[in-house]
């Protein structure tokens, strides 16, 4: 009897001894007034759309060129069941408020990996298994490698493997969900490292016993990957992903429709038993198995934090790799699960659903705006019947109003250029996808890894059709100009509008040829931009000399350094890591020269870290780096983008700005100094991040140095703000007001000292 | 393939498209010179280039203008008709070209189409007009 007791005491606690509702977390983004405001605009826009087609359908069709005709108007058809789609997501936009997560719950975590290098895997074994609420850590390595195996054993987590590769990713991972048995699994990607308190903050969600799914968003810390677009002067970045994540998942969460992204992600064990764990049908098993799931009556979350950072593809061919396994998956997903048929699902979660895989056939309509203008150009054949003033005027009116409305709709956060660029680089995979997925239903594609680094080398390959549409558009150009040249064509508005749309096109086409060349680095490891102080150690140079990194990898930085240094030389130097500087020996491997603000730019290698080291590094990334770059680099909404031109264009001029500057500082309080970095100043005062905790009204005297001066003065502890880490990260970001408003001449030389 | 031999074959491509361009247009290159110097060449190479350039479903003004001019130079009216009919096709309203084109038909022997054009320039701008 004492032992049965013993035993149920042992038993996890059920997460649902409490009632609760899932859908109680979920919180509107807006107030019903904007609601409606949007949902006014979305039915307006849709209106105009379906306007426009009417009068295209019945007064501009070109029967002279009738299949050249109708087909560009399949192409604005198919953009206007997207735009209906994408307004349907954004329709009521919403997020999650956290719950605490019940103690007690049995929970594995599985990593999965093939053929990723181990010092990746190692960052993400590290953080997954120091995440806070207690769990096991599984490695599921299908590469079956021994260094895998002694690395779980290092960082104590558990090893798992199979003696085939069957179903890929799905396979492994359902290999270890046979031999496991916790009742909720958080799953990761080999490149993804989960943030301490990742489960804390999901698992709350289980208490209701319907919830299956909850998803995170996938955010990237390489920031120098093919998808972002970072201004670091403004700290700005735009992703690729932005949109899908920040927009449309929220909005699918509305919808009960948010769906498992494959990473980032807790699932419950119990819906999953019937199928053995995940779908293996497809090659993208988290849209399918979501679909089942939905289809079954269970619920899915979608919360919207930052809690784990993963790489995105470095280039061109490992991002054309990515998204052919996700189109063609997608796709394909539909030949086993159709969300439109399948039964179990709302109107709603369909027309989510449909609209995932609906994206993925936007190659054929965009190939069609392609090749458009250039075959105008050759052949002289319009798909309008009559180019005249009345179509322009509808035309110009019908895409202003498209354009304003989906600013609207996407919340001012939308990039009409950037989801150009994507469309034009993707719309080659788009057309393979549905390629193969027509003509190979039923057969699940071959799965292909993403490669997490790139090979550092300008492939051409992926961009060929794109080469091939640049040499289709120019000599279409080129015809046409000939044409009008030597008199053989005098319709100077249809050819000249032609080639607007075809140069319009070609931008396009040559900045995805300029992307090809990314990344313009060769090294092998992700950098991490970001600025700490970097003091000289030993007798190589004069004592105390101090300069700053540009950026740091796992094996590397890039030094600026206020005086010439030879190559090849091994310095000793103290790398301020906030709280936990590192000593080490650093080999100059590369000079770039000196900066327009004077100082030296070098390439220096670690060639002697410790693993210790090494993990040092990486906890500086991932404690200090990433989240401090997820919490600067942060974009406003166009309105406050606008208003913030605006004032800088007012601003007065006879006072320092404040901007945002990286350079190195000593500071002094109470008869003792420590070095760090500035992260930004003005003419009254300025913000660094502080190793140490110093009290408000604290007086310090600080010294920013820069190449050939210094300038030293006396200042106040403003604000200080605690960014607690659980790794020994804890950093203060304080504001001093200086004692004295410095001269313009004194901040400015150090505005322009801006390193990153 | 990298950038530079992709652009060194795009700039080959776009010679020989040249070419093409120019074997594709040459009836309009020729009928694009001045008219007093496609008057200087022979009549039967006008002649191939007018009757080339007028199977074409497209022609400029300029071209059928050029084709009228000089087919009236080389007292070709079958030409002249021709070229003025299309034009005619492009500005149905123009009476000068109406006028030419009765004209030519008269030359050419068409008498009673081409009185009835005449007779059509006078009933929409002559005196019965009014």
């Amino acid at each position: 009897m004492a032992q049965d007791a013993a035993l149920e005491a042992s038993k996890p606690k059920a997460v649902n001894d409490t009632p609760f509702n899932a859908d109680e977390t979920l919180v509107s983004v807006e107030s019903p007034g904007k609601r409606w405001f949007m949902a006014a605009v979305s039915v307006a826009a849709l209106l105009v759309y379906a306007s426009y087609l009417t009068y295209r359908a019945l007064f501009t069709i070109n029967q002279d060129a009738i299949v050249f005709s109708l087909l560009v108007f399949f192409a604005e058809l198919h953009g206007f069941v997207a735009l209906f789609l994408y307004f349907h997501q954004l329709w009521h936009l919403r997020k999650r408020r956290v719950v605490p997560a019940p103690s007690g719950l049995k929970v594995d975590v599985y990593v999965t990996t093939y053929n990723e290098d181990v010092d990746l895997l190692r960052q993400t074994l590290r953080a997954a298994v120091a995440m806070r609420y207690p769990h096991d850590t599984y490695v599921l390595d299908d590469g079956r490698r021994a260094e895998v195996r002694a690395l779980a054993d290092e960082v104590g987590c558990r090893y798992l493997t199979r003696p085939d590769n069957k179903h890929a990713k799905a396979g492994n991972w359902n290999n270890a969900f046979k031999q496991t048995s916790a009742d909720f699994i958080a799953t990761f990607d080999a490149d993804h490292v989960p943030r301490a308190d990742f489960l804390e903050r999901t698992l709350g969600f289980f208490r209701d016993p319907k919830v299956a799914i909850v998803q995170v968003p996938q955010r990237y810390h390489n920031l120098d990957s093919v998808q972002h677009r970072v201004n670091w002067k403004t700290r700005r970045v735009i992703s690729e992903q932005d949109t899908f994540f920040n927009l449309v998942m929220p909005g699918k969460d509305h919808w009960n429709a948010a769906f498992f992204c494959g990473t980032g992600a807790v699932l419950r064990r119990k819906p999953l038993e019937p199928h053995g764990g995940i779908l293996t049908d497809t090659i993208t098993e988290d849209l399918h198995t979501s679909v089942v799931l939905h289809s079954e009556g269970w619920k899915s979350v979608y919360l919207n934090e930052t809690l784990v950072t993963g790489l995105a593809p470095v280039d061109l061919k490992a991002f054309a790799i990515q998204r052919l396994r996700w189109s063609e998956g997608n796709l394909n997903a539909a030949a086993y699960a159709n969300p439109v048929t399948v039964p179990g699902l709302t109107a709603s979660q369909r027309v989510s659903y449909f609209a995932s895989l609906y994206t993925w056939t936007n190659g054929l309509p965009k190939l069609i705006y392609y090749l458009a203008p250039p075959w105008m150009l050759f052949t002289g054949t319009f798909p309008i019947a009559h180019f005249d003033s009345t179509f322009v005027a509808v035309y110009l009116a019908f895409l202003s109003t498209l354009v304003v409305s989906y600013q609207i709709v996407s919340r001012g956060t939308g990039h009409l250029l950037m989801d150009e660029l994507f469309n034009m680089v993707s719309f080659f995979t788009s057309l393979r996808a549905m390629k193969r997925a027509a003509f190979g239903r039923g057969k699940p594609g071959r799965f292909e890894v993403t490669s997490k680094r790139g090979d550092g080398t300008r492939d051409l390959t992926p961009v060929l059709p794109h080469l091939a549409l640049l040499a289709f558009s120019a000599l279409a150009v080129t015809w046409s100009l000939m044409g009008l040249g030597f008199g053989i064509n005098d319709d100077v508005g249809g050819a000249g509008t032609a080639i607007f749309w075809t140069l319009y096109n070609a931008t396009l086409m040559v900045t995805v040829l300029r992307m090809s060349g990314r990344p313009a680095d060769t090294r092998a490891d992700c950098r991490f931009r970001a600025n700490f102080a970097v003091e000289a150690r030993g007798t190589w140079t004069e004592a105390g000399k101090i300069g700053v990194t540009a950026d740091v990898s796992e094996r590397g930085c890039s030094l600026l350094w206020p005086e010439p240094i030879e190559m090849g030389r091994r310095v000793d130097l103290r790398v301020h890591f906030g709280p936990k500087p590192m000593d080490c020996t650093g080999e100059v491997v590369s000079d770039q020269g000196r900066q327009r603000d004077g100082w030296h730019r070098y390439g220096v290698r670690f060639p002697n870290l410790t693993t210790a080291d090494m993990d040092l590094l990486s906890d500086v990334a991932f404690n200090l780096v990433v989240p401090d770059l997820m919490g600067t680099l942060t974009e406003p909404a166009w309105l406050g983008r606008q208003w913030r031109r605006l004032t800088l264009a007012f601003a007065r001029r006879n006072r320092a700005r404040r901007q945002a500057v990286r350079v190195p500082m000593k500071v002094r309080y109470a008869g003792s100094s420590f070095v760090t970095t500035v992260r930004d100043v003005s003419a009254t005062g300025l913000q660094m991040q502080s190793p140490l905790s110093l009290p408000l009204g604290a007086r310090v005297r600080v010294t920013m140095v820069a190449p050939g001066r210094t300038w030293t003065t006396d200042a106040t502890v403003a604000r200080t703000d605690l960014r607690a880490s659980d790794m020994g990260f804890d950093t203060w970001i304080m504001g001093l007001r200086f004692d004295r408003e410095a001269r313009i001449e004194d901040v400015e030389s150090f505005q322009r000292s801006d390193a990153a | 393939m990298t950038l530079p031999k992709f652009f060194i074959t795009l700039g080959l491509v776009t010679l020989l498209q040249s070419g093409v361009f120019a074997w594709r247009y040459s009836d309009l290159l020729y009928l694009g010179q001045a008219e007093s110097v496609i008057a200087n060449s022979s009549p039967e190479t006008f002649a191939r280039n007018a009757d080339a350039a007028l199977e074409r479903t497209t022609l400029t003004r300029r071209h059928l203008d050029t084709i009228a001019g000089v087919a009236k130079k080389f007292n070709q009216p079958g030409f002249e008709v021709r070229a003025l009919r299309r034009r005619l096709e492009l500005d149905a309203r123009d009476e000068q070209i109406k006028i030419q084109l009765a004209d030519a038909l008269r030359r050419s022997g068409a008498l009673s189409e081409s009185e009835a054009l005449y007779r059509d320039v006078l009933r929409t701008s002559g005196s019965e007009a009014r």
